[in-house]
C-alpha cells in the first residue's frame, strides 16, 4: 500500500452551493428553482406547472362563484394546475368560471363513469382516478375515506394499457395522461401504472385535505413514506415518470419539503383550507366554512387569494435560495 | 347539407382513422366557417345551415385497426367496410354508424348517443360504460358485455360469454342467443331480455313476468335493430336491488 492511499480523501468544497445558500445578493438560483416544471409524454404532449403546485379544490369542494372569481385568475397567474371533474358546468356553482379561466386544466376521470370526449377538449392533462368514492354526494364524500379500485370495465394490465392508449388517441396525443392513487399497496400500484405507460402519478396521501373539524388528525397515509416507496419503484424501473403529491401541508415550508424529497408538484389544498382570516372576520370563516355558503362577501374571498399569493412568494423564495440535495 | 367523404383505410397512417380533434376541429370547423363567410355575417339562416352541416364518411378496407372513430360526434352517417380493432367508436355520439365486419374488444366504450349497427361479431366488454345510444350486433359477443353500462340500449342477435351485464347500472340489453356463467353479476338496475339459456344466473338478478310496457319496449328495440321478432319468446330479468 502506498502512503498516499492512507491519507484521508478531502471532499471538494462546494463553494457554488454555499454561496447560493448564504448570499441572497447573488443572482444564481438554486437547482430546484431552475428545475424544468414541464410534464411531458413520449408523444409530445406537455403540461407546465410553473409554480410546482396544483389544486384539486374544484373537484373536491365545489367552490362558489364568488370564490372561483377570485381564485381562478390567481391560480392561472401563478401557473398552478387545476384538477377539474369531467362533468362540470352547472351555472349555480363557480366551477365553470374557474375551469374556463385556467390554462392548466387537468381533467379527472372517475373509474365508474363513462368518458366524454367533449370534456377532454382543451385539457392539458387527463388524470385517471384509481379510487372510488363511497358516496355519491360530494358533501358526504368529504367525511369519507376513498378506497383504491380499478376502473369498472378493466380486468387485466393489458386492458389498462390499451385503455390509456385509447385515451391518448381520443385526445390526439395532445394530453399528458396521469393516474391518481390513494394509500394502499403503493409499490404494486406504482409498478402497475409504470407498466401501463402513465406519464405521471398523483399520490393522494390525505384525501380530504383537512376540510372537516378534526382537520390534521385525519391523515390517511404518511406522505413521506408514500413518496419514498413510489420513488424507489420509479428509480428501480429506471423510469422518468413524475410524482404529484396531495398531502396535508399547511405551510410553505412543508410544501417545499415535499418538493425537496422528490415530488414534482404538490397540492395547495390543505394550505388553503387551513387559512384563518384577518382580525375583523370571525375565525370560523375558513375556506371550508366559506364553501358552506355562510359567507360570500368579496373581502372573504380576497383574503383567500392573498394568502395563496403569499404562499407562492414564500415557496418561491425557499426554492430560489436552497439547492437540492 | 351533408358532405360525403370516402376514405381508404390502407392510405391512412397510424392506428387512428378518424378522431375527434382531427376531423371535427379541422374539417368540420372549416365547413361551418365557410358557410358563415359565404352567406354573410351571423345571420340566423346561415347559422342554422351551418349547424346542419354534417359529414358522411365511408371507410373501406378496414383491417382491424384500433381506435377507429374514437370520440367522433356530429356525423350524419359513417360506414366502415371491414373489421375494426379494439376500442373502436369510443365515446361515439350524435350520429349513425354501420360496420360491415367484426369488432374487437371494448367496442362502443362510453357510448354517448347515436345508433351503431355491427353486422359481425364483437369481442369482450361490448358497450362498456355506455351512457346512452343504441347498439345492435348481428353476431356473437365475448365476455362481460355491457359491463358498467349506464343507460345505453343493446340488442345482440347471437350469444354472449361469461359475466354478461356485469355491474350494469341502467339501460336495456336484449340477448337473442344463450349467455355464459354468472349472468347479471353485480347488476344494480336495468333490464335484460334473454331468449336462450344461461349457464349460471347470478343471485343479483331475478326473472320477472313481462308486462305490456315491457313487450312494447322489446318490440321497439327489435324494430330499431332491424330484426323481425315480436319478443314474445324472451324472458325478462331485473336486478333484485332495483326499486
Amino acid at each position: 500500500m502506498r502512503p498516499e492511499d492512507c491519507e484521508p480523501t478531502m471532499t471538494p468544497f462546494r463553494c457554488d452551493a454555499l454561496s447560493v445558500r448564504m448570499d441572497p445578493l447573488i443572482s444564481t438560483k438554486g437547482s430546484l428553482a431552475t428545475l424544468d416544471r414541464t410534464l411531458g409524454s413520449a408523444l409530445g404532449a406537455k403540461l407546465t406547472l410553473k409554480s410546482g403546485c396544483f389544486t384539486r379544490l374544484p373537484t373536491d369542494s365545489n367552490p362558489t362563484a364568488e370564490i372561483a372569481e377570485t381564485l381562478g385568475p390567481e391560480l392561472d397567474r401563478t401557473g398552478c394546475g387545476v384538477v377539474v371533474p369531467a362533468k362540470f358546468g352547472e351555472p349555480s356553482t363557480g366551477l365553470e368560471h374557474m375551469v374556463r379561466r385556467s390554462s392548466n386544466r387537468i381533467v379527472a376521470l372517475q373509474p365508474e363513469l363513462p368518458i366524454d370526449a367533449n370534456a377532454l377538449l382543451s385539457a392539458s392533462a387527463v388524470e385517471l382516478q384509481f379510487f372510488g368514492s363511497p358516496f355519491r354526494s360530494l358533501q358526504a364524500n368529504r367525511l369519507a375515506r376513498w378506497i383504491p379500485r380499478m376502473p369498472t370495465e378493466i380486468s387485466s394490465r393489458g386492458e389498462m394499457r390499451k385503455k390509456i392508449d385509447a385515451i391518448r388517441m381520443l385526445t390526439a396525443n395532445e394530453c399528458v395522461i396521469g393516474a391518481s392513487i390513494v394509500p394502499g399497496s403503493i409499490q404494486d400500484d406504482v409498478r402497475l401504472l409504470l407498466d401501463c405507460g402513465i406519464d405521471y402519478i398523483h399520490l393522494m396521501a390525505d384525501a380530504q385535505y383537512a376540510f372537516t373539524a378534526s382537520e390534521g388528525n385525519r391523515r390517511l397515509g404518511n406522505p413521506d413514506i408514500m413518496l419514498h416507496q413510489a420513488l424507489a419503484v420509479i428509480q428501480d424501473a429506471n423510469s422518468s415518470t413524475k410524482l404529484l403529491l396531495s398531502a396535508n401541508a399547511t405551510t410553505a415550508e412543508q410544501l417545499y419539503a415535499f418538493i425537496d424529497q422528490g415530488a414534482f408538484a404538490v397540492s395547495i389544498d390543505a394550505y388553503v383550507a387551513c387559512r384563518i382570516p384577518p382580525a375583523p372576520a370571525p375565525s370560523t370563516d375558513r375556506y371550508a366554512s366559506v364553501l358552506s355558503y355562510r359567507t360570500k362577501s368579496a373581502t372573504t374571498n380576497q383574503w383567500i387569494a392573498e394568502s395563496i399569493n403569499k404562499m407562492f412568494e414564500e415557496l418561491d423564495d425557499l426554492l430560489a435560495y436552497t439547492t437540492a440535495r | 347539407m351533408v358532405s360525403f367523404r370516402c376514405v381508404r383505410a390502407s392510405n391512412l397512417t397510424g392506428p387512428v382513422l378518424v378522431s375527434l380533434r382531427t376531423l371535427k376541429a379541422i374539417d368540420l370547423h372549416r365547413t361551418i366557417q365557410s358557410h358563415l363567410n359565404s352567406d354573410g355575417a351571423n345571420s340566423s339562416s346561415s347559422k342554422s345551415e351551418a349547424e346542419d352541416a354534417k359529414f358522411a364518411i365511408r371507410i373501406e378496407d378496414a383491417a382491424g385497426q384500433d381506435f377507429v372513430g374514437s370520440g367522433l360526434r356530429f356525423l350524419s352517417n359513417m360506414e366502415v367496410i371491414g373489421d375494426v380493432g379494439d376500442f373502436a367508436l369510443m365515446s361515439f355520439g350524435e350520429g349513425e354508424c354501420k360496420i360491415e365486419g367484426n369488432a374487437g374488444h371494448f367496442f362502443c366504450h362510453s357510448l354517448h348517443s347515436g345508433l351503431v349497427i355491427l353486422r359481425g361479431h364483437a369481442g369482450d366488454s361490448l358497450c362498456a360504460l355506455g351512457a346512452s345510444g343504441f347498439v345492435a350486433v348481428y353476431g356473437n359477443v365475448g365476455h362481460r358485455v355491457a359491463v358498467g353500462m349506464q343507460g345505453s340500449e343493446l340488442v345482440i342477435r347471437g350469444s354472449v360469454g361469461d359475466y354478461a351485464c356485469l355491474g350494469m347500472r341502467s339501460g336495456s340489453v336484449v340477448i337473442g342467443g344463450n349467455a355464459g356463467k354468472d349472468f347479471g353479476q353485480g347488476m344494480v338496475a336495468g333490464t335484460i331480455f334473454l331468449r336462450g339459456d344461461a349457464e349460471s344466473i347470478s343471485q343479483d338478478v331475478e326473472e320477472n313476468r313481462m308486462r305490456e310496457p315491457d313487450r312494447l319496449k322489446i318490440g321497439l328495440l327489435m324494430i330499431k335493430a332491424g330484426i323481425k321478432s315480436t319478443g314474445k319468446e324472451f324472458r325478462m330479468f331485473r336486478s333484485i336491488h332495483s326499486e
